[in-house]
């Protein structure tokens, strides 16, 4: 028998959904506008969080290094390892490793004239370092980057070398402290200035050859850093995993992009603050959309409701008629809303927007890539498809009980 | 009425004989301090010293020699051996807060920034700041003597420096331990400004050389953070005074750029 006046209930509802049809629209239509305005912006601010991720890694962090514990805190050239055994083998063997490179890593003055300046000093083999960064496509027009038979010569970051005084051909000093405590000094040739979108690199880092640093540091065998780039980026925190399970890693540290860059988390965690105050904002206007119509609809039906209470119509079935209905429309208006947010977002995941004129602002957020595509997640998607319908019910609910609390009479005798 | 300023005037006598005697202290800290340094230093000295620094992974001894004219603040030192480093020399000028490092391979000399002061000197455990500031403790510091201690089998006073407000300085403490009997210092503890313990510095091998009663050992053990336990071995840089002449006179030359050039 319950199965019945479900049934009679719903198709109450389904039946009184499309009596007035402007009004429906209109309620569809605010619930499908504000789901697909949350999905859209939503996808832009992933498209834009990626882009963000992958410009500041890819210019010298990579997705994961692996150090000697102890290093990324002192950043000293004692903390150093000698690059063998199963972490060595699993860079080799893991297909979703895309390319890796060995660093040397030190502190150092670098001086010329009289200026000088403290820097930090990276040895890289420029093969393989083109594999897993792009620093090397930074280097301004009149220099290169480092080849793999170059011996002193170095790059520089552009501020430091305005810093410096110098271009590219001079020859600047450099004094250091190598491996085994002795005094590393030589004097280097610029070949080339590299501008990054990170100020640190450009006002404090010379990339010199992997070889020559080994010599120059005395490092006899060891090295400071493993550089790991993966083919996606979604698989750092599985490929760490794995890493760190790895026999024999006990005095590494194997740090994802995420340990190394902690203030772009930081970033990203501020901007999904207020993205998520945005969305709120949202939400509520589309659930007071519906709170609207849904009670304009019952207030234009008090008479029907009141003649429906009278012929024997229980107040729960008045709350269950109403609420009913606002979930056949807010069914219907996140299923369109959803259609068409994920359309909006894939047609400019496929076109992306041109941020070009904005460069410098972008800058700030060390980002290189001015064409930003949107990015749409399956998840993004459903929860706010989820928290859409789960609002337009909600706040149904308000005028649905209302309803239920008219005095039949009163309600008969009105208009 | 008279009553009331005969209580003040007691009242005052007592915060007066409460206070003046830590007047006094602070004085004697000072004078502590400044007869330790004087007796230690001299007003110049010149001295051979071997330093070893011992890393877990290696241990180096460095000869050098070292001109220190301690009154017009000033010295200068220069690198024996080993080979690989022979010839490399530092000019330190404490007041114009400047420290010259010259090497030979570059056949270069190179200023050491004011912000590369913290950074270890040569590898050791002491920092550019400990070897050109060294006696700055006595301006830069307030020092307050805080007690007694036996350290090290000696009996020593204990004194509290802290920095004072605008001094350009590392140290949030230090505890300097000086001998009761004769104001040599026996140790000395760096605390950082969250009062961590960071660097020690021990003093030892008492004995008579260039005619004074110095300490001629000096170890430096830095508190290094993230190490690996299992790691941990015991590192240090020891500064050993094989000779020294205490109050020689030292030609201006040799405090000089052209000294710290030469070939």
């Amino acid at each position: 028998m319950n199965a019945k006046r479900t049934y009679i209930e719903v198709m109450l509802a389904w039946r009184n959904v499309w009596k007035n049809k402007r009004r429906t629209v209109l309620t569809l239509l605010t619930i499908m506008v504000g789901c697909a305005m949350i999905i859209f912006f939503r996808a832009i601010n992933d498209g834009g969080h990626e882009t963000m991720i992958e410009d500041s890694i890819a210019a010298n962090t990579g997705h994961i290094q692996v150090h000697e514990k102890g290093f990324w805190e002192n950043m000293s050239i004692d903390y150093a390892f000698i690059p063998e055994g199963a972490v060595m083998k699993h860079l080799r063997s893991d297909p979703r490793i895309a390319a890796s490179s060995r660093r040397v890593h030190a502190a150092g003055l670098v001086s010329f004239e009289n200026n000088t300046f403290g820097t930090l000093i990276q040895g890289v083999d420029p093969d393989r370092e083109k594999m897993v960064s792009t620093l090397h496509k930074t280097i301004r027009p009149g220099g290169r980057y480092l080849m793999q038979e170059d011996g002193k010569q170095i790059v520089i970051g552009e501020t430091l070398a305005k810093n410096l005084g110098v271009k590219v051909g001079d020859s600047i000093s450099m004094l250091s402290q190598g491996f085994d405590g002795s005094i590393a000094a030589a004097n280097l040739t610029i070949v080339g200035v590299f501008k990054t979108l990170n100020p640190r690199y450009d006002q404090g880092l010379i990339i010199m050859p992997l070889s020559t640093a080994e010599e120059l540091f005395t490092m006899m065998g060891y090295i400071s850093s493993i550089v790991i780039k993966l083919k996606s980026t979604s698989d750092m925190e599985a490929v760490r995993a794995n890493m760190r399970a790895l026999p024999n890693t006990k005095h590494l540290e194997i740090m994802g992009w995420d340990d190394l860059t902690p203030e772009l988390i930081q970033a990203i965690v501020m901007d999904d603050l207020f993205g998520n105050i945005f969305y709120l904002i949202l939400f509520l206007i589309t659930a007071f959309g519906v709170l609207n119509t849904v009670q304009m609809s019952v207030f234009e039906r008090t008479r029907e409701i009141g003649i429906m209470m009278a012929i024997g119509t229980r107040p729960g079935q008045i709350v269950r008629l109403v609420l009913f209905e606002s979930v056949f429309i807010s069914l219907l208006g996140v299923a369109l809303g959803a259609i068409l947010g994920s359309a909006v977002s894939f047609y400019f995941t496929i076109n992306p927007i041109d941020y070009s004129n904005y460069q410098k602002e972008l800058e700030v957020f060390a980002m290189a890539t001015t064409v930003i595509p949107a990015k749409l997640y399956l998840s993004n998607v459903a929860v706010t498809s989820l928290l859409t319908f789960l609002f337009g019910v909600l706040f149904s609910i308000a005028p649905a009980r209302r309803a239920s609390k008219l005095n039949p009479i009163k309600a008969i005798r009105q208009l | 009425m008279k009553k009331s300023l005969i209580t003040l005037v007691i009242a005052a006598a007592a915060i007066l004989a409460v206070s003046v005697p830590d007047l006094v202290m602070a004085l004697t800290a000072m004078e502590i301090i400044d007869r330790a340094e004087k007796s230690i230093r001299g007003d110049s000295q010149v001295a051979m010293i071997e330093m070893t620094i011992k890393t877990r992974r290696w241990t180096r001894t460095m000869k050098m020699k070292n001109w220190d004219n301690r009154v017009a603040k000033k010295s200068f030192a220069e690198i024996l051996s080993p080979k690989k480093d022979a010839g490399n020399r530092f000019l330190m000028i404490q007041k114009e807060k400047l420290m010259w490092h010259y090497n030979p391979e570059i056949g270069k000399e190179m200023k050491i920034h004011p912000s590369m002061m913290l950074q270890s000197w040569m590898g050791s455990d002491f920092t550019n700041d400990d070897i050109v500031k060294e006696s700055s403790i006595l301006e830069d510091y307030t020092h307050a003597l805080t007690g007694k201690k036996t350290v090290e089998g000696h009996e020593c006073y204990v004194i509290t420096m802290t920095p004072k407000q605008d001094a350009a300085v590392v140290w949030g403490k230090i505890l300097y331990y000086a001998r009761v009997s004769d104001c040599l210092p026996v140790m000395q503890e760096f605390y950082d400004q969250h009062g961590k313990l960071k660097k020690k510095l021990t003093c030892g091998d008492f004995r008579v050389m260039g005619g004074r009663l110095i300490p001629t050992s000096m170890k430096m053990v830095s508190f290094k953070k993230n190490r690996d336990p299992e790691q941990a071995v015991e590192e240090y840089t020891l500064m050993v005074i094989k000779n020294v002449s205490f109050d020689v006179k030292i030609d201006n030359s040799v405090f000089s750029l052209q000294n710290l050039k030469r070939r």
